[in-house]
C-alpha cells in the first residue's frame, strides 16, 4: 500500500510563491515607471519606458484583491488545460492594490459577486504517479 | 450622399454548413461564383485577390496561392489577411484602399473557413488560443467564458438579465428560419433558450453561435469600373478599425468593447453620418451578449440601455433599427474568415432592395460591425446607395 504523500508542485514555476502557507502571485515591477507585470517579465512592458533588465525587480503581490468579473465554466475546456477529475469551476479576474488585474480559477462556484474580496491560494489541477500539480486560485473571503 | 469613389459590385456566399464535403478550393469557389455572377464580370477583370481566413484551422499552408490558381485568377496577385473572426472586413478595408489609391481597379475579397478540417476539440483549443496562450492555460478558459465575463459585468453595472440575452436569440431565430444559407434554421422560443444548459454562466448553449464551414465573396471596383459594370453599385461610405489589448485583464473596463466603439466613431466620421442615419445593420453576435454590447458601442442605444432596445423589439424589421435580420451569426453559423463577408453581402442586398422577405423599408445606409477575437479587432463598415 502506498501511503507516501505526493509532492505538491506548481504547474508552472515562478508564477506564485510555493511552497508557502500564504501563496502570493509573483510579478515584476519596473523601478523606473512603476509598471507591474504578470507573469514577471525581463523588460518593462510600458511602451514608452526603456528596455533595461536592471530596471526590473521581482515582487510578490498583496495576498488580497477584489473580484472584477467572473464566470462559472460549465464544460471542460480542451487541452492543454487539465483539471481532473473535471467538475464545473469558477474563473475570475482580480484587481490587486499594486494596479494589476489577474485571471485565475476560483475555489468555489456559488455566491460569487463582482467586487467581493478574495485572497490568493493554491489548488490542485491534476496529479500523476508522483506529483500533484497546483495552480494559483482565488478564495472568497467576504 | 456618399462619396462615390469605391463601390461593391458583387456579393456571394456559400451555404454555411457543418462538415462541408469538399476541400477549401471548392468551398471558396461557391462564394466566388455567386459574387462573379452577381457582378456580371469575367475573371480577367479581377486585378487582386485578398483571401481572408484564420489559418490555424486549415491544413493548407498559404491558401491564397492555391485559391488564386483554382479560380483562374493568376497572374493577379493574391495574399492572405487574418484578424481572427473579422478577417474578411479587414480584407475589405485593404481592398478599399487599393482601389482608392488607384493601384487596382477591381479587387476580390474572399473569406472562408473550413473548421471541420480538424476535430471540434481542436477548434475549441484554437479558439481559446485566440487569446494569449502563454499564460492563460493555467486556469482553463474558453471563448464563451471571456464573453461571459463581459455579460457578468454588464449585469452588475446595468441590471441586464438572462431574459434579455434570450430575446436576442429569439429574434435571430425568427429571421434565421428564412435564411436558406443558415446552418441553424429552427425557430427557437424564449422558453427553449432559458431552459438550455449553462455553458459559462450566464451564457447558455443557445446564447452561443455554432461553428460552421463556409465562404463569402465581395467584389469591389473603382467608380469608373462600377458604372461600367453595375446598375446598382453600393458605395463605401465609411471604414473604421481599432484594436484593444489582447489580454482582457489589460483593458480599462468590461462594460462594452472599446475596439467596436472606436471603429464605429471612425466609420461614422468618415461617412459623415451618425447612428440615427443607419437604416439596417449587421452586428457580430457570436454570443447574445455581443449583440447588446454592439447596440451600445454603435450608438443605437446609450451605454447600459441596449437591453431595452431588444425588449421593445426595436431591432426587429419593424423597429427603428433592424439588426441581424438575416439571422446573425447565431443562426447562420460562424465560419471565422467568411463571417464579415456574409454580413457585407446582407447589407449590400438590403441597400439594393433585393433582400426579399427580410427587406428593411427604404434602406439607404447600412452598417456592418465585425469583431475579431473577444473584442480584440473591431471593424465597422458603412455602405450607402
Ligand atoms: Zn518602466
Amino acid at each position: 500500500m502506498n501511503t507516501k504523500e505526493k509532492n505538491k508542485v506548481p504547474l508552472i514555476e515562478d508564477m506564485f510563491k510555493w511552497p508557502s502557507d500564504e501563496p502570493r502571485i509573483i510579478a515584476s515591477r519596473c523601478k523606473k515607471c512603476g509598471t507591474v507585470s504578470f507573469p514577471k517579465l525581463t523588460f518593462c512592458q510600458n511602451p514608452s519606458c526603456e528596455k533595461k533588465r536592471e530596471n526590473i525587480e521581482v515582487i510578490e503581490l498583496s495576498n488580497k484583491g477584489k473580484l472584477y468579473s467572473y464566470t462559472v465554466q460549465r464544460y471542460k475546456p480542451p487541452e492543454p488545460f487539465r483539471y481532473e477529475p473535471y467538475k464545473p469551476y469558477g474563473i475570475g479576474m482580480v484587481d490587486f492594490p499594486e494596479g494589476i488585474r489577474i485571471w485565475g480559477m476560483i475555489t468555489r462556484m456559488d455566491n460569487l459577486k463582482i467586487g467581493m474580496n478574495v485572497k490568493t491560494t493554491a489548488g490542485k489541477l491534476y496529479e500523476d504517479e508522483e506529483n500533484e500539480y497546483l495552480t494559483w486560485m482565488w478564495e472568497p473571503v467576504d | 450622399m456618399p462619396d462615390k469613389d469605391v463601390a461593391v459590385i458583387g456579393v456571394g456566399q456559400s451555404a454555411f454548413v457543418r462538415g462541408y464535403p469538399g476541400g477549401i478550393r471548392e468551398l471558396c469557389f461557391e462564394a466566388y461564383r455567386e459574387a462573379m455572377q452577381d457582378a456580371g464580370i469575367p475573371s480577367k477583370e479581377i486585378k487582386a485577390l485578398i483571401v481572408c481566413c484564420a489559418p490555424e484551422y486549415d491544413k493548407q499552408r498559404s491558401p491564397s496561392s492555391l485559391i488564386d490558381e483554382y479560380l483562374g485568377l493568376t497572374p493577379a496577385p493574391a495574399f492572405m489577411v487574418e484578424s481572427l473572426c473579422s478577417s474578411s472586413t479587414t480584407g475589405f478595408a485593404i481592398a478599399y484602399s487599393f482601389i482608392k489609391s488607384g493601384l487596382y481597379d477591381v479587387v476580390c475579397v474572399l473569406g472562408f473557413q473550413k473548421m471541420s478540417e480538424i476535430t471540434s476539440q481542436d477548434v475549441q483549443e484554437r479558439m481559446g488560443r485566440g487569446a494569449d496562450v502563454m499564460w492563460e492555460s493555467p486556469y482553463g478558459t474558453s471563448m464563451p467564458a471571456y464573453y461571459a465575463m463581459y455579460a457578468q459585468a454588464h449585469f452588475a453595472n446595468f441590471g441586464t438579465k438572462p431574459d434579455d440575452l434570450a430575446l436576442v436569440r429569439v429574434k435571430a431565430s425568427t429571421y434565421g428560419q428564412l435564411n436558406e444559407k443558415a446552418v441553424y434554421r429552427k425557430k427557437v422560443t424564449f422558453e427553449q433558450v432559458m431552459e438550455s444548459g449553462l455553458v459559462s454562466s450566464p451564457l447558455k448553449v443557445m446564447d452561443c453561435c455554432a461553428n460552421a464551414d463556409g465562404s463569402s465573396c465581395v467584389i469591389l471596383a473603382s467608380a469608373d469600373r462600377a458604372k461600367e459594370f453595375s446598375k446598382k453599385p453600393v458605395w463605401v461610405m465609411g471604414v473604421g478599425q481599432s484594436n484593444a489589448p489582447m489580454n482582457l485583464a489589460s483593458r480599462e473596463h468590461m462594460r462594452g468593447l472599446e475596439c467596436a466603439r472606436i471603429a464605429g466613431e471612425k466609420a461614422y466620421a468618415m461617412a459623415g453620418v451618425g447612428p440615427h442615419d443607419i437604416d439596417v445593420a449587421e452586428v457580430h453576435d457570436c454570443f447574445t451578449i455581443a449583440e447588446i454590447l454592439a447596440y451600445e458601442a454603435l450608438g443605437f442605444a446609450k451605454p447600459g440601455e441596449g437591453p431595452q432596445l431588444i425588449r421593445d423589439k426595436e431591432t426587429y424589421l419593424e423597429g427603428k433599427i433592424p439588426v441581424n435580420v438575416d439571422g446573425g451569426l447565431l443562426s447562420k453559423g460562424h465560419p471565422i474568415g467568411a463571417t464579415g463577408g456574409s454580413q457585407l453581402r446582407t447589407i449590400v442586398m438590403q441597400l439594393r432592395g433585393e433582400a426579399g422577405a427580410i427587406q428593411a423599408p427604404n434602406a439607404e445606409i447600412g452598417l456592418v460591425h465585425n469583431i475579431g477575437g473577444v473584442g480584440i479587432y473591431g471593424n465597422v463598415i458603412i455602405l450607402g446607395r
